[in-house]
């Protein structure tokens, strides 16, 4: 039986269309094709960044980088709050007066200064500031980039060892890595790595534990992360000593899909970006000490967030494909 | 270090993903709802059609000279959905055992007497009917011969029609 009698045809086809219809959107493909290449990228470079750190003595190496992008002018002050840098974008956008910028995870990475202009720095994929106005990156050739306030660009290859590797979050003296089996603290003098705290304390998965966030940030102390199991429960996790400290649900607000997460500079809140069953985006802050939520507010699409100050932060949608223009605020709490 | 963002203007974005911006407005909603009547779990399928449709795009290079890429589309999801179901009765096995995820909703019509049939037959008709693929177009989507796709279309058509025409 070949043919399909034309009378089951047409009930096979009513029955599907008493489903419901596809809610999705196409930048949601796109986000997680990204995530996608990131964690490939570091995968399939893994095994020859191992033999490199073989031929070292299992150790790392750590060189200045005479091929680096030439910095052609001074950091960005540092007095501002946290920094907004827009890791996640991806597209072309506008920003007050300035020309069209692409953005996106093989480009350089930008940032939107509290004054409204954006520019961009010489380094790829994922990027944390360092309190001295510098950076931190690891990009998907898993050499971990730390670029000092007006110092010499250093590189260091972080070999996944099989698995991947990817950058959480970082402080004056660590970058803190999400690799197999747990979250690490990487000694940005010596390279020297320590579990911070287990995938298995986590829940998460031991192989790929960043693989199932949708969206994570981190102090020296405080952890607060979302499963993408669980994604409107964010977990708030004390590292030192590490335990599990309280969820901070956003059920409901009608979250459906967290997308970013921001602790202030105390930790006593938590900026959150994320997006509803109806595809809408919104901004919310919660006291970490409670879960109680102190601000809220709808965006024109998935948002980064950075604090100016322990209550005010500073939020900017950043819409992915096409021309957007970048208009931040501030939410009080 | 910053970079005055007035240096370089980008590069155009390619015209791969144009044409990859197309194939998903035409055929996501199509794929969805064959994957949701395949797997009888509406979240499920939509998590799926997203993985496949952004592995789809990553190799769009390659999926876009494909003949049928709705059906690589479908196959890719449908593969995930399966391994991400064994998975989780792995880590969380259930009371009583089913071979396929159980929808929330309650199925009625021939969305209930599909539900009864077994996984790789409700997954030929759906690419049959829903997808509108001929069956070599199934057996190559779903990776089979084409006499598998033909014994597992007429199995499941003959029940199909058993039910329907006792509900009637």
């Amino acid at each position: 039986m070949d043919q399909i009698p034309r009378d089951i045809d047409l009930a096979v086809r009513t029955a599907a269309e008493t489903t419901q219809g596809y809610a999705g959107e196409l930048p949601d493909v796109y986000r997680r094709a990204r995530r996608r290449a990131r964690r490939r990228a570091v995968a399939a470079t893994a095994g020859a960044f191992t033999v490199l750190a073989g031929l070292v003595g299992g150790g790392l190496v750590l060189h200045n980088r005479t091929d680096a992008t030439p910095i052609h002018q001074p950091d960005a002050p540092a007095e501002s709050g946290q920094r907004l840098l827009l890791s996640h974008a991806d597209g072309e956008y506008v920003a007050g007066a300035s020309s069209p910028v692409r953005l996106g995870p093989a480009t350089p990475v930008g940032e939107l200064l509290p004054d409204g202009r954006l520019v961009t720095h010489p380094v790829v994929g994922d990027v944390f500031e360092l309190p001295d106005g510098g950076l931190v990156a690891l990009g998907p050739d898993e050499l971990l980039t730390v670029q000092p306030s007006g110092g010499d660009r250093q590189q260091r290859a972080v070999p996944g060892a099989g698995g991947p590797v990817t950058l959480a979050g970082a402080d004056a003296t660590t970058a803190y890595l999400w690799r197999p089996y747990g979250l690490y603290a990487h000694d940005l003098a010596g390279g020297l790595e320590r579990l911070v705290i287990s995938s298995d304390m986590l829940s998460l998965p031991g192989d790929d534990p960043a693989g199932d966030l949708d969206a994570a940030d981190l102090t020296p102390e405080r952890l607060v992360l979302a499963d993408a199991r669980r994604s409107c429960r964010p977990e708030l996790v004390s590292l030192a000593p590490p335990q599990g400290l309280r969820d901070l649900p956003l059920t409901a607000l009608g979250c459906d899909k967290v997308t970013s997460l921001r602790l202030s500079p105390n930790t006593g809140r938590v900026g959150v970006s994320y997006q509803k069953a109806d595809r809408s985006h919104h901004v919310a802050v919660l006291s970490t000490e409670d879960g109680t939520v102190l601000a809220r507010r709808s965006v024109t699409g998935p948002a980064e967030l950075a604090w100016l100050t322990e209550r005010d932060l500073r939020v900017v949608p950043v819409p992915t494909g096409g021309l957007h223009e970048l208009r931040q605020f501030t939410l009080p709490s | 270090m910053v970079v005055p963002t007035t240096a370089s203007r980008p590069a155009p974005p390619e015209a791969a993903a144009d044409g990859f911006e197309a194939f998903y407005r035409a055929h996501v909603d199509r794929v969805y709802r064959a994957l949701a009547v395949t797997l009888r779990q509406d979240d499920l399928a939509h998590e799926a059609v997203d993985e496949a449709m952004a592995r789809a795009y990553a190799k769009w290079a390659v999926v876009g000279t494909l003949d049928n890429p709705a059906g690589w589309v479908f196959r890719v999801g449908l593969n995930w959905a399966t391994s991400w179901w064994r998975k989780k009765r792995r880590e969380h096995p259930p009371a009583v055992e089913a071979d396929h995820p159980v929808s929330d909703a309650t199925p009625t019509g021939a969305l209930l007497v599909l539900a009864e049939l077994p996984l790789p037959q409700r997954a030929v008709i759906t690419c049959r009917i829903l997808l509108d693929l001929s069956t070599a177009e199934t057996a190559e989507a779903l990776g089979l011969s084409e006499g598998t796709v033909k014994s597992r279309l007429s199995r499941g058509l003959t029940v199909l029609r058993t039910q329907l025409s006792s509900e009637e």
